[in-house]
């Protein structure tokens, strides 16, 4: 990958990766840091990225699990000093329904978060999402149709999100 | 009631209705990733050079197996990947690779010993399903085990597994991160980014803080898997600092998997970075880092200890009241040296800068960082008081002491930062070597003397 086909790789997906990174992690500031430390890291290890039959979820992997060691790192620290995530960035407010799905997606199991996310927002097949999370075709398929019916019942339920859920 | 949300119709609007991004600049990407290749030969290159110390023999790696393509001892290979189906994958484990290499305080080199199972340095998500069969049938395996302490549970265990190609090699840790993402058990993954590809993780065990931290580094058809026991495992930064010790001590053994690489090497890279620089620029061999630390051996038995001065880490972020304050970019050189125990963490970070104007604004960040956070609830919700002391040392200082207070205080955390000339010392020091209860003035005093050792050496930077 040379330096143009990099510049319109990060423009064309750059966006698209922070919004999927956000879904999956609920935090829009850690989401966006993430992704852009793994484009700096998909630069710097171009060769492998040049093997990887798909780029962007090369990208969208090691965001995810940048942000999962990140969140981690933080709420296990115990001394004040420790490593944290950085300032928040100011962004404006997101809609209601916005916050309201971010909040229920962060209710579910990881795994389920993980699959609605990959294929629901970004839009890929059964057999793609199976193959970015290294897991059979029929476990996608349990995840997403349990995921889905614990998402409705979240949205649905007056008190089953603290922020944001309200759709009178 | 509220009316029922249909989470399609939420997907469909999801990505539309996200706030705008604020990217970097493609071209400051690219210069970043420029920048984290260089620092990543650096380290390797800083690993081979600490071979020629650790190891007595030059590394003439005969080999065990049938396939020894690529292992005569010349220079690096280019870097062009060959084509899959030219690669002839080096199907048998040299008999003197370095797989013991970086154990310290062994009083003999621990053997290494042919086959993975049945007792496998690496038992997965609870327990038992990694083996040289499984996930991916390896083609040879060798193992190692360097107890703490003669019939100790404790220690480093290594295994090195070979693999049809390359492809079987990464399926061993794709499989792996699959198993993180369903939970794994009490596992937590942490960011690594060694090899051609890596997975580390924690895996704790009962409530005694007993942990177990596995690193997988795979490069070419080689998968290498590291175990290292501790204490302290509920502790993210003694897991950190483990992280860290175990990435430096298998620094070389991981920069010596190039020889099962697709494009091999012959050796482990020795040479010096391309991008050295000048005297002045580097922190010179034999700088006193670790100046007031305790010995080693005053350690418990499976606590990390001392940690000499070593380039194979990464920076320390400072954090306060929600604001961090990073390394700035700009440097030339950045070591760290450190000692710890169950309950006591020392850390000294020094960095030096091309410009001193550089090193001046990241010691000022620091201070002003703190300087701005006179109570810090943080996310443990505990209020930590921070003051900042006055200090004599170098051409700008101030220490740093967070404490809380109550009948369960903890001792405060030390921080001092010094300034001379272009390099920038950072030196934590947190555990009972500090008294809980002490005021600022009486904490900052008490590592003043091993600070000021150092910063009276680092007059090697002065303007």
């Amino acid at each position: 990958m040379d330096e143009r086909e990099f510049d319109d790789f990060y423009a064309a997906s750059y966006a698209r990766l922070v919004g999927q990174v956000h879904a999956m992690i609920g935090s829009r500031d850690e989401a966006e840091e993430c992704v852009q430390e793994a484009f700096v890291r998909a630069w710097a290890h171009r060769r492998r990225l040049d093997r990887a039959d798909h780029p962007e979820a090369w990208v969208r992997t090691t965001a995810h699990r940048l942000a999962v060691s990140r969140w981690r790192r933080t709420v296990l620290g115990r001394r004040p000093a420790d490593r944290a995530v950085s300032a928040p960035v100011a962004a404006p407010p997101p809609s209601e329904a916005h916050v309201a799905l971010v909040a229920a997606l962060g209710r579910l199991p990881e795994a389920q978060r993980q699959a609605l996310v990959l294929h629901h927002i970004a839009d890929l097949p059964v057999r793609a999402v199976a193959r970015e999370v290294g897991v059979p075709e029929g476990t996608v398929k349990a995840r997403l149709s349990r995921g889905r019916a614990a998402l409705a019942a979240l949205l649905a339920d007056d008190d089953g999100l603290q922020e944001g859920a309200h759709h009178a | 009631m509220p009316e029922p949300t249909d989470p399609a119709d939420l997907f469909t609007r999801f990505l539309a209705e996200e706030a705008p991004v604020h990217p970097l600049p493609a071209s400051e990407v690219r210069r970043r990733g420029d920048r984290l290749r260089r620092r990543h030969r650096a380290l390797t290159a800083a690993a081979g050079a600490a071979a020629a110390l650790l190891v007595a023999t030059p590394l003439a790696l005969a080999t065990r197996g049938a396939e020894t393509a690529g292992l005569d001892p010349a220079a690096p290979s280019p870097t062009a990947t060959p084509a899959p189906g030219d690669v002839d994958w080096v199907t048998g484990v040299p008999a003197d690779f370095p797989l013991g290499a970086g154990l310290r305080g062994l009083s003999e080199q621990p053997e290494v010993v042919p086959g993975f199972a049945p007792d496998p340095p690496v038992r997965g998500c609870q327990g038992g399903a990694y083996t040289a069969e499984a996930p991916v049938r390896a083609v040879d395996a060798v193992q190692l085990d360097a107890p703490n302490a003669p019939g100790s549970e404790g220690g480093v265990q290594r295994g090195l597994l070979l693999y049809a190609d390359d492809d079987a090699a990464r399926e061993v840790l794709a499989a792996q991160e699959a198993a993180l993402a369903d939970g794994c058990g009490s596992a937590d993954p942490l960011v690594s980014d060694l090899g051609e590809g890596s997975v580390v993780w924690v895996q704790r065990s009962g409530d005694a803080g007993e942990g177990e931290l596995v690193q997988l580094v795979t490069v070419g058809n080689a998968v290498l898997a590291t175990s290292t026991t501790f204490g302290g495992a509920g502790d993210a930064q003694v897991v950190e600092q483990t992280r860290e010790l175990a990435q430096s001590t298998s620094a070389l053994v991981v920069s010596s998997l190039c020889v099962f690489a697709a494009d091999p090497c012959s050796q482990p890279p020795g040479a010096t970075d391309a991008d050295a620089t000048t005297a002045g620029d580097r922190v010179p061999d034999g700088f006193p880092l670790t100046a007031g630390y305790p010995d080693d051996a005053a350690a418990g038995s499976g606590q990390p200890g001392l940690q000499e001065l070593s380039r194979a880490v990464g920076p320390l972020t400072l954090a306060a009241c929600g604001r961090e304050v990073a390394l700035p970019p700009g440097r030339t050189d950045l070591v760290r040296a450190g000692w710890s125990d169950r309950d006591d963490l020392r850390l000294r970070n020094l960095a030096v800068f091309a410009r001193a104007e550089d090193a001046r604004a990241y010691a000022d960040d620091v201070l002003a960082l703190h300087r701005d956070c006179p109570v810090d609830t943080g996310a443990t919700g505990t209020a930590v008081e921070t003051a900042v002391v006055a200090s004599d040392l170098g051409e700008q200082a101030g220490v740093v002491v967070r404490s809380t207070t109550g009948a369960d205080a903890a001792p405060p955390q030390v921080l001092h930062v010094v300034r001379v000339g272009r390099a920038v010392l950072v030196s934590l020091v947190t555990g009972p070597s500090v008294p809980a209860g002490s005021s600022p003035a009486e904490a900052a005093a008490q590592s003043d003397t091993a600070v000021r050792e150092v910063a009276a050496a680092m007059e090697v930077f002065a303007s």
